[in-house]
C-alpha cells in the first residue's frame, strides 16, 4: 500500500506528456511510478491494492497548451459515462472500477492541456514543474 | 403515439446513436399496418481512405499502417496483409512463423471476445443499460471479462511488443522471438484461466437468450486440421469452396447512399461472417474439451439463432485459450524469426478470421515491393446487408406492437450480436422509427 503515480499516454505527438511528467518526477520515498500505453480497462488492474493513485494524462480540457488541470473523479465521471468496444478510455475505466468497488481510496487526476503541435520548451518545463509540485503537495 | 390497433399502428423509430458498438451509425425504421416498409442501417463514419494511403508505400510499412485501421483487431489486419504480400513475393513462411502467427491471433480473439461478451453484450441479457450499471450488481462477471481480456492483450504483447497497434509483425515473420521463460510464464497463466473460460460457455448458454431462428448463409474459413484463424479456404453452407484468390469472383461490394461502409453480397445475397458462422461451419474442428463444453450446453448446433453468437464467442474464447496454451507449450525461441524478403512485382491475396469474421486483403506491388493498389474488405462491411436483413426479420418476429423503447432496445441487441466495428467498416448507432403518424 503506497502512492502510485501513473503516466498515461501513447507514443504519438503530445500524447506523451503524461509519460514525460512521470518519467521526470524526482524519486520520492514511498512513491512508485508507472507509465501505461493506452491501458483501457487495464488501468483498473494497475490501480489495484494501492492506497493513493495519481493519474497524469494529456487532455483537452480548455486553456492554452501547457495548462495544468487538477481534477477529481467526480469531475470526470458523469451519469451517462459508458463503455464501447474500442474506446474504453480513462474515464470509462475509472467509472467501471468505481462501480466494481475496486478503486483505491484516493485517486487524484492531473491533466495537461495539449495542443495540436508540440508546445515550446519553456511552457513544457513550466507545466512539468507545476505537476511535480502538485504531486509533492499531495504526498506531503 | 398512434391510437390504431397495436398490430396496425404506424411506426417510425430513430436510434440516432447506437450504444455499445464501435463507431458512429444509426438505425431508421418505418412501419405501417404491422409491416416494415423501410429499414436502413446508416453508417456515417467518415471514409478513412486507408487503401489509398497505402498506395506508393513500401511493403515494409504495410503491417504497421494497416494495424492502425482498428484498435481492437490490429492483429487481423497485420495477418491478412503479410499473408497477401508474401504470396506476391513468392515467400513461404516457416513453420515457426505460422505457429506464432496463430498464437498471436489467439490473443486477439481472447481479448476481443472477452470484452464483447462481458462488457458489451451481457448488460442486454442481465437487464442493464451498460456495463458500468451492471458492474455494481455483477462485479464478478466484469472481473472475469477484464482478466480474460488482459490475458489476450498480454499474449498479443508477447509477440507484438505492445497490445494496441502492435509492432512485432513484419512481412516474412516477426521482428524478434520472445524468450522461453516468457512463454512458460504466459502458458501457466493461460492454463489457470481455462476453467473460467470453460464455465463461460455454460454461463452464456444459460442466459435467457431470445429465440429467433432465421435463414442465412454462413461463410467462414475452413482449414484441413485446425479451427480456422490464420489460414483456410473460404467456404459456405451453400457449397462455396474457394481460395482467397477467387474472393472477388463471388463477393461483390456496392455503395448505398445511406452508408459510408460498402455492402457486400455473395452471389447477390447477404451472408453472415463471424463467430456464429465460423462455429456453424467448423464444429468438427473444435478440440475435445471445447466440443464437450459446447455439447454440455444442450443447444443444437449448427444454430440459426443469431443470439447464439454470444455462446459462439464464449466457445471460441475457450478454443483460443487452449490453442494458445498448446502453442506456448511447444514454443522454442529461434535466431531466425523472419525470412529475408526479396520483393518482386506481382499480386497477392490474404484471408484470415478476424474476431468479427473474414478479413480479406488484395495488393498489387511493383518490382520494389511498393504498393500499387490495395483493397481491404473487413467483416463488418460483409455483415452490413445481413444486419439489415436480420433487423427486418427480428423486429417483425419480436412484434411491432411493442413500444418504441422496446423496439429500439431489440434493434440494438440484434446489431450488437454482430459486434460491429464501424471504424473498420469505415463507424455507429442512432435509431429512428417512423410509424407514419401525423
Amino acid at each position: 500500500m503506497g502512492v502510485l503515480v501513473i503516466g498515461i499516454g501513447s507514443p504519438f505527438g503530445e500524447d506523451t506528456l503524461g509519460w514525460e511528467a512521470v518519467e521526470a518526477l524526482p524519486p520520492v520515498s514511498g512513491v512508485s511510478t508507472l507509465t501505461l500505453d493506452r491501458p483501457g480497462a487495464g488501468l483498473i488492474e494497475a490501480m489495484k491494492e494501492q492506497h493513493t493513485v495519481i493519474l497524469v494524462d494529456a487532455m483537452d480540457a480548455g486553456g492554452p497548451p501547457g495548462t495544468v488541470h487538477v481534477l477529481s473523479m467526480d469531475d470526470l465521471i458523469h451519469p451517462d459515462t459508458t463503455v464501447s468496444s474500442h474506446s474504453l478510455g480513462v474515464v470509462g475505466a475509472l467509472a467501471l472500477g468505481k462501480a466494481m468497488g475496486v478503486l483505491p481510496p484516493t485517486v487524484h487526476i492531473i491533466g495537461i492541456q495539449m495542443g495540436s503541435t508540440p508546445m515550446p520548451d519553456e511552457i513544457r518545463k513550466s507545466a512539468l514543474a507545476q505537476i511535480h509540485q502538485q504531486i509533492r503537495d499531495w504526498i506531503e | 403515439m398512434s391510437q390504431d390497433a397495436p398490430h396496425k399502428r404506424d411506426i417510425r423509430i430513430e436510434v440516432p446513436v447506437l450504444a455499445r458498438v464501435e463507431g458512429e451509425g444509426a438505425l431508421e425504421l418505418k412501419a405501417r399496418d404491422g409491416r416494415i416498409e423501410a429499414l436502413r442501417l446508416r453508417i456515417f463514419e467518415p471514409p478513412r481512405y486507408f487503401e489509398k494511403f497505402l498506395e506508393g508505400r513500401s511493403w515494409r510499412e504495410v503491417p504497421d499502417t494497416v494495424a492502425r485501421i482498428c484498435g481492437i483487431c490490429p492483429v487481423a489486419y497485420q495477418m491478412s496483409a503479410v499473408q497477401a504480400l508474401e504470396q506476391a513475393f513468392g515467400l513461404e513462411s516457416s513453420e515457426w512463423v505460422l505457429q506464432n502467427r496463430r498464437l498471436m491471433y489467439c490473443g486477439e480473439w481472447i481479448q476481443s471476445h472477452a470484452l464483447h461478451v462481458h462488457l458489451l453484450a451481457l448488460p442486454d441479457f442481465l437487464g442493464y443499460d451498460n456495463a458500468i450499471a451492471m458492474a455494481k450488481d455483477h462485479p464478478e462477471a466484469v472481473h472475469r471479462g477484464l482478466a480474460l481480456q488482459k490475458l489476450g492483450n498480454d499474449l498479443i504483447r508477447f509477440l507484438g511488443g505492445r497490445s494496441v497497434h502492435p509492432v512485432g509483425v513484419r512481412v516474412g515473420g516477426f521482428h524478434h522471438a520472445p524468450s522461453l521463460e516468457d512463454a512458460r510464464a504466459l502458458g501457466n497463466r493461460l492454463e489457470a484461466a481455462l476453467d473460467d473460460a470453460e464455465a463461460l460457455v455454460g454461463f452464456t448458454a444459460g442466459l435467457d437468450l431470445p429465440v429467433d431462428e432465421q435463414s442465412f448463409t454462413n461463410v467462414a474459413l475452413r482449414h484441413n486440421d485446425d479451427y480456422p484463424m490464420y489460414a483456410g479456404r473460404i467456404v459456405s453452407d451453400q457449397g462455396l469452396d474457394i481460395s482467397a484468390d477467387d474472393y472477388a469472383d463471388h463477393f461483390v461490394e456496392s455503395h448505398v447512399p445511406h452508408s459510408t461502409a460498402l455492402y457486400s453480397h455473395l452471389d447477390g445475397q447477404p451472408y453472415l461472417v463471424g463467430p456464429l458462422a465460423r462455429l456453424n461451419l467448423n464444429l468438427d474442428r473444435l478440440s475435445p474439451r471445447t466440443r464437450a463444453a459446447l455439447d454440455a450446453t444442450g443447444l443444437t448446433w449448427p444454430s440459426r439463432n443469431m443470439f447464439h453468437s454470444l455462446v459462439a464467442r464464449a466457445v471460441e474464447l475457450l478454443e483460443a485459450l487452449q490453442e494458445a496454451r498448446r502453442l506456448l507449450e511447444a514454443y522454442a525461441p529461434t535466431d531466425t524469426p523472419y525470412a529475408q524478403v526479396e520483393p518482386r512485382a506481382g499480386e497477392g491475396f490474404g484471408a484470415t478470421e478476424a474476431p468479427r469474421g473474414i478479413l480479406w486483403h488484395h495488393y498489387r506491388v511493383d518490382d520494389e515491393g511498393k504498393v500499387l493498389t490495395a483493397r481491404i474488405v473487413p467483416p463488418t462491411s460483409q455483415n452490413q446487408a445481413r444486419m439489415e436483413e436480420d433487423l427486418r426479420q427480428s423486429l417483425e418476429a419480436f412484434g411491432l406492437h411493442h413500444d418504441d423503447d422496446a423496439l429500439r432496445l431489440r434493434g440494438e441487441m440484434v446489431i450488437r450480436n454482430y459486434d460491429p466495428c464501424i471504424s473498420c467498416a469505415t463507424h455507429f448507432l442512432k435509431v429512428r422509427v417512423d410509424r407514419g403518424e401525423e
